[in-house]
């Protein structure tokens, strides 16, 4: 053994020192604080808020615009344009988009990352009362829908009754489920799917019309007086002031078929008489189903930032409250069709046995190595308080712990206890050399000094690692938002793992070895590996060029592999459960579509993996969706089956889905689908719009962009968004025929919609249950396309015309949705890619579109989806990557303070990243953002030991005075070795159980961080153990130099001032 | 030995550690590969066009073939009919006429009778006084010209009343009605005596019937059908309806009573052969209606079918369509959808 410390050296200087000094001097109180530091983390861990994934979105408010009864044309020009007219330009905003629907407008408006979401809507809310006033009449003002979290559905419960009617359902679900539901803190709303919404209707006859001499707008009158309602004002006496309530409103069907609509000399004609008054359902704009049985799903969406598994218990609390008396009804109530809090619990769980796991190998391997309880023991504290601050810090920021968050940590885990052993390694072999001096020195010195022997690598490399993580953090984004909380996370813990090492280390070593230290000796392990190196390390060092020859050989092959690699933004997550989604051509009914759901429900639920599945057809007020009744989303929910069956179960249910004509079927999981949606709004991976303002022009340039897409090698389902055909009935009154018979157009078309969309013409309440009372055609005379020409029109004179004297009523096709963004009509062509990456299939796609498709003036073409996202992420990354990489080098310039040396370290790093390439190509070959990540990670650890072997064989040369020579740098390398191999293996086994588990649930995306990891720890060990000291006896400088700045007499001085 | 301990422990741990690593990544590597998870799967189906009828031809697996269901159409003879508003008269004003007429012939008899006498009269003092037997007087001859001028007088107002009465008639109840009032016709007979009523279809405005049919229907509420004969044209059209008008008698036993407002149906042209194409089966696209006939086991052609004559809820009467030919009556938009299914957006 070579002796270590140089006897009487001067006591160590500068701030770093003085808080070493404290933490030894004052270990007591040190340890106290830790203590505390650990206590509050706990109780910080247990008041976290769990999520799957940080919140996401970008700050967004959506309106939704009711416009019952207008065609997609209408509403675009109508509703959606003077909303968009108004809102454009409020500040802030980044993204207006739009979609145009029958009867409905939906209007998204996203704004820049960086505002404040509820400033933002509140901007939003003051410009829609300008708005409101510019609508036409019949169209309902708009909403903005709530706030919502990023993955807003928090639970989906169904609804289903044998002994009642759908319509009884929805009213159940309306007036006693939901207001339950909605006084559950957090819960933003409540969607009703399906069931029937009940209201009076006044079902018209025209034939009794007629016999009667009415008209429809009489009726409307009629029934508006029948069931208005009047306030009556007070009596103030001198003593009292007596309210008057007058009553007599027809509150029933039967109630109002007796109004009177015409007084005639012999008897009256009233309501009953022209129509039939009932109970019926409003027209559907939806429906839902569960298990294929008709009823009632709700889809409970939860507030922004709301904790879900707290929410989650909370609803199924009151689900519990409700569950006797709606048993009692006949209504069969199913609070387990879907909980993302189940995968949020597994998820968490796993990453936090990960932790655990890894936690406790790394305790094992110090052990190992260190074979002394005390010494691991201290290395061990280091892990949880590293980490809990972290907690609490996260907590304190309102970050939730989520999968990202908990990755961080896990990854972080590995440098914390870097820290912490390096410190630790070097305390106990000075103290271990010291107790082997004739005259041992003052404990409480040796201590410091061999804290202050490693500091500048403890900090330097610690800012290195933490600069590491600033490109992560600065992704722009959904990655960003996405990514950051990892970074922040693994920044705050790597932060306080550097406080812990230069505290609460020396101050527990103190501690723990105050006893003295009882084995001189170097534990066995560490003796015996340390004998093999040594004698591995002289074969090596004397063949400088045969391992300059195979590290470059390495290097190229692994650069070689990197072109085949592929990329995806985001790994498939494994929930249990899938957003299986249907859609039929636009136009199909509610009644076809729950037939076909019916159909896919029984070859779903026939797959022994699948537990349940609840449909949802169309739309519902306020829903996340405004689909229309051609398009139903399944909610999918496997039994609980092993990782490699739910990895198998999407191709299966893909593949029994196949079956069944005249559906397309997408299947994606929930979290994934939310993602992408706020991505680009579409849940494939390629999207071009296409803008203009010529629909024509639009579609057949949509077409032939379809057409060029097609051919590209690797297009898949290459389709054009919202393709004309749906079939639509138009009428299109004549003015000269309106002009003979005096009627106005505004007056035909009140009557059209009035038969067929139904008039509000007031309410009834029937307990705190308030209904809606429409004028409507009779359904026999309003079910026919034919019978539309014979609705009768009754002219001024009171003549009895029919609609196809005044109009021509022709059936055509019309668009189904019309599509806005940024204000602008579009036309969107979206593409799968199947057997390539998507990066290189739109390059090619972009080049193939502008050779061959010519865009007139005003049109023009956009990418979006998944494909441009990974690119301008990965672009940030690397633009990111650069300038942390100047400041890492700038730092390292600090350590090595030698042009060569430095260079030697940064040539020597591609070598550590063979084996991470060597491990993305093992497992897949696919370079997902959460690999690319791995290897920011991966280049921080290397750094690091790399860093620590320079300024050893600095130190070695510098201040222990030894000549630099091969002796030298085999023994700077041999000291080194413990704490390489134990933090290149602490690292490794933290992280390890990431690996193996990266099939288990949420997993998928630090898995393939841990892989990369894992793989360039092999290489990067490697690299510090054999080729760094090769090459650095080879070009390596350290020759003692006069210190030339006269600004310092020791490079100690120099180091501490620049922190 | 402990030196032997020790490296036995570090080559186990690395050997666990790149072993794991090992298989973590074997394991991995299977499903790391890019995912196809959003391809939508296509299989059910193969869609030929032969001139110019699309044919959907479904796979044996496909499970919605046990959901789709057809019927065999069957041609029957149909009547086109139109669709009429008929009012049951009060025929008050047509009795009173008819008794007015009647009591206007009568006077127009006693009349000609009185006439005749005043007549013979004239004639046979015209006689006495020729003969200058003094049997008469001059002024008894004068007053007998009287007489006879103002009968024939009489008699010819008499006649101008019954020909105005039957002008009126003709002009209130049409030239059959008017003709019944004056010939007291066993029609008119009927309706008097409420054995027959008298209803007034009305067509819609815009709409004209070939040939005035014989006969015509009206549906009760009840369902009872009712057979209405045809009688003439309306004297005047219904000013609300404005379409052409008849009158049709029905039997009184069917309880039908005047101030009635009905619904009837007129027969116009022949009797042709065609197939009802239910509702149900109709699926619109292109402005045009479609309906799936079945062409082979697994087969289905895709045939534009006509919208002239519809039938009652929704369907629609064709012609041309051969006994037995199976129509899709349920699923229909399902094989529709599945023929464009290339076309369909995935969405959001």
């Amino acid at each position: 053994m070579h002796s270590g410390t140089p006897n009487g050296a001067p006591l160590p200087q500068g701030p770093q020192a003085a808080l070493l000094r404290f933490s030894i001097r004052f270990r007591g109180i040190v340890a106290i604080l830790a203590c505390i530091v650990l206590g509050y983390g706990i109780y910080s861990l247990q008041q976290a808020k769990s999520d799957v994934f940080p919140e996401f979105a970008p700050p967004q408010a959506e309106i939704q615009t009711e416009a019952p009864g207008l065609a997609p044309e209408q509403v675009e020009v109508l509703v959606t344009q003077p909303i968009e007219n108004n809102l454009n330009g409020v500040p802030g905003l980044r993204m207006l988009q739009s979609n145009s629907v029958q009867g409905l407008s939906v209007v998204t408006v996203t704004f820049e990352p960086s505002t404040n979401v509820y400033r933002d809507r509140q901007l939003v809310a003051e410009r829609l009362a300008t708005a409101a006033g510019q609508l036409p009449a019949g169209v309902e003002p708009p909403t903005v829908t709530p706030l919502t979290s990023s993955t807003s559905i928090v639970l989906v419960a169904g609804l289903t009754s044998k002994v009642h009617s759908l319509m009884d359902l929805h009213t159940i679900a309306q007036f006693t489920v939901t207001p339950r539901l909605l006084a559950v803190p957090g819960v933003a709303k409540v969607a009703v799917f399906g069931g029937k919404t009940k209201s009076i209707q006044i079902q018209v006859h025209p034939d009794a019309l007629k016999r009667f001499g009415l008209g429809l707008e009489d009726v409307v009158a009629a029934a508006r007086h029948a069931t208005g309602v009047r306030g009556a004002g007070v009596i103030d006496t001198a003593n009292q002031r007596i309210v008057l309530e007058t009553q007599g409103q027809s509150l029933t069907p039967e109630e109002i078929s007796r109004t009177v609509v015409k007084a005639g000399p012999a008897a009256s004609v009233t309501l009953g008489n022209v129509a039939t008054v009932l109970d019926a359902p409003e027209p559907q704009v939806g429906a839902g189903a569960i298990d294929g049985v008709p009823g009632v799903v709700l889809t409970i969406s939860e507030q922004y930032k709301a904790n879900t598994p707290e929410v989650t218990r909370r609803l199924l609390a009151a689900f519990a409250e409700l569950q006797p008396t709606l048993a009692k009804d006949g209504v069969a109530l199913r609070t387990d069709l879907f909980r993302p809090a189940k995968f949020i619990a597994v998820a968490t769980g796993n990453v936090r046995n990960s932790l655990l796991l890894g936690g406790a190998l790394v305790i094992v391997v110090l052990f190992l190595f260190l074979f002394d309880l005390r010494t691991a023991a201290i290395s061990a504290i280091a892990i949880p308080l590293s980490l809990l601050p972290a907690v609490s810090v996260l907590h304190f920021l309102g970050i939730t712990m989520n999968t990202m968050t908990l990755g961080g940590l896990a990854i972080a885990i590995g440098i914390v206890v870097d820290d912490a052993v390096v410190d630790i390694e070097n305390i106990v072999r000075r103290l271990r050399e010291n107790s082997r001096l004739a005259q041992p020195r003052p404990m409480a010195r040796v201590v410091l000094d061999a804290c202050y022997e490693v500091r500048s690598s403890v900090v330097y490399a610690t800012v290195a690692v933490v600069l590491v993580a600033v490109p992560v953090l600065a992704l722009p984004g959904i990655a960003g938002r996405l990514f950051a909380p990892l970074a922040v996370s693994y920044g705050l813990a790597t932060v306080a793992s550097l406080v812990v090492a230069l505290t609460v280390t020396p101050a527990f070593a103190m501690i723990l070895f105050g006893r003295g230290h009882s084995n001189p000796k170097d534990p066995p392990l560490l003796r015996w590996s340390r004998g093999r190196y040594e004698t591995l390390l002289h074969g090596v060092v004397r063949r400088p060029a045969i391992i300059l020859l195979a590290t470059l050989v390495v290097v190229g092959a692994g650069a070689a592999l990197i072109p085949t690699f592929g990329g995806t933004f985001l790994p498939a997550l494994k929930e249990g459960h899938y957003t299986v989604h249907m859609t039929a051509v636009p136009g199909t009914s509610v009644a076809e579509s729950v037939r076909l759901g019916k159909i896919a429900t029984k070859v779903m639920l026939s797959l022994p993996e699948v537990r349940s599945v609840a449909q949802r057809v169309g739309r519902a007020e306020l829903a996340d969706d405004t689909n229309g009744t051609h398009h139903s989303e399944f909610e999918v929910d496997l039994n609980p089956i092993s990782a490699e069956d739910a990895e198998s179960a999407p191709a299966k249910i893909r593949k029994a889905l196949s079956v069944i004509p005249g559906v397309n079927f997408a299947i994606n999981t929930f979290l994934t689908e939310r993602i992408e949606e706020t991505l680009s709004g579409y849940t494939s991976p390629v999207v071009v719009n296409i803008f203009g303002n010529n629909f024509d022009l639009l579609d057949r340039k949509a077409e032939e962009v379809a057409r060029v897409l097609q051919k590209v090698s690797g297009a898949a389902d290459v389709q054009v968004e919202s393709p004309p055909g749906m079939p639509q009935l138009t009428i299109k009154l004549r003015p000269r025929d309106l002009q003979r018979w005096g009627l106005t157009a505004v007056g035909v078309m009140d009557v059209i919609r009035t038969a067929y969309q139904g008039d509000q013409v007031g309410e009834v309440y029937e307990g705190n249950r308030v209904f809606p009372v429409l004028v409507i055609l009779d359904k026999a005379s309003r079910s026919s396309v034919s019978d539309v020409a014979n609705l009768p029109l009754r002219s001024a004179k009171g003549v009895y015309l029919r609609l196809g004297q005044v109009a021509d009523v022709h059936e055509s096709s019309g668009r189904y949705r019309i599509q806005h963004q940024g204000a602008r009509r579009l036309q969107t062509v979206t593409s799968n890619v199947s057997g390539r990456d998507v990066a290189s299939f739109v390059a090619d796609a972009k080049k193939a579109i502008a050779r061959n498709v010519t865009f007139p003036s005003g049109t023009y073409v956009e990418f979006r989806g998944t494909a441009e996202a990974q690119k301008r992420a990965q672009r940030a990354l690397l633009l990111n990557a650069l300038i942390a990489a100047v400041g890492i080098i700038l730092l390292l310039a600090i350590i090595t303070r030698n042009g060569r040396n430095l260079v030697l370290v940064l040539a020597n790093l591609p070598f550590a990243f063979v084996g991470g390439v060597a491990a993305v190509y093992l497992s897949g070959g696919v370079l997902s953002l959460g690999s690319m990540v791995g290897f920011v990670t991966l280049f921080g650890v290397t750094l690091r030991n790399s860093i620590l072997m320079i300024a050893h064989y600095r130190d070695l040369v510098e201040i222990e005075g030894q000549p630099w020579n091969l002796e030298t740098a085999v023994r700077g390398a041999a000291d080194r070795l413990a704490a390489i191999v134990m933090t290149s293996l602490v690292t490794a086994l933290g992280v390890l159980p990431l690996a193996i588990g990266m099939r288990e649930p949420g997993r998928e995306i630090e898995g393939p961080m841990a892989v990369v990891i894992l793989g360039g720890l092999i290489t990067s060990m490697a690299l510090n153990l054999l080729v760094l000291p090769t090459l650095a006896l080879r070009y390596g400088d350290f020759t003692r130099k006069q210190e030339d700045d006269g600004l310092s007499d020791t490079p100690a001085q120099a180091d501490a001032g620049v922190i | 030995m402990k030196k032997k301990l020790g490296g036995m422990i570090i080559v186990v741990c690395l050997a666990a550690v790149v072993g794991s690593a090992i298989w973590g990544f074997v394991q991995a590597r299977g499903e790391a590969q890019p995912d196809d998870d959003d391809k939508p799967a296509q299989t059910a189906s193969h869609i030929s066009v032969v001139d110019g009828t699309s044919i959907i031809t479904l796979n044996e697996n496909a499970e919605s073939r046990k959901e789709l269901e057809v019927v065999s159409l069957k041609n029957r003879l149909r009547t086109p009919t139109l669709r009429a508003y008929g009012s049951v008269l009060n025929l008050q004003s047509l009795t009173d006429l008819a008794d007015k007429y009647q009591t206007a012939k009568a006077n127009l008899e006693s009349q000609k009778a009185r006439r005749d006498l005043s007549q013979a009269a004239l004639a046979r003092a015209r006689g006495l006084y020729s003969q200058g037997l003094h049997a008469v007087s001059k002024a008894q001859l004068e007053a007998a010209e009287e007489t006879a001028l103002v009968d024939a007088a009489n008699l010819s107002a008499a006649k101008s009343q019954l020909a105005s009465l039957a002008n009126t008639a003709v002009q209130a109840w049409g030239s059959v009605l008017g003709k019944a009032v004056q010939d007291a016709s066993p029609l008119l007979n009927s309706l008097i005596e409420r054995q027959t009523v008298l209803v007034q279809v009305t067509l819609r405005a815009d709409e004209v019937a070939a040939k005035i049919p014989d006969k015509a229907y009206l549906r009760m509420q009840d369902g009872q059908r009712i057979e209405l004969h045809f009688v003439s044209p309306a004297a005047a059209i219904d000013p609300q309806i404005q379409g052409r008008s008849f009158f049709y008698t029905a039997s009184a036993d069917s309880g039908l009573l005047p101030g009635m407002n009905v619904v009837a149906s007129v027969p116009t042209g022949s009797a042709t052969p065609c197939v009802e194409i239910p509702a149900p089966a109709i699926v619109w696209l292109k402005g045009h209606a479609w309906a799936y006939f079945r062409s082979g086991p697994k087969t289905f052609a895709r045939r534009e079918i006509a919208t002239d004559t519809p039938a009652r809820d929704g369907g629609y009467f064709v012609k041309h369509i051969a006994d037995g030919t199976q129509v899709v009556s349920r699923g229909a938009q399902m094989l529709l959808s599945e023929e464009f299914r290339s076309q369909i957006q995935e969405e959001e």
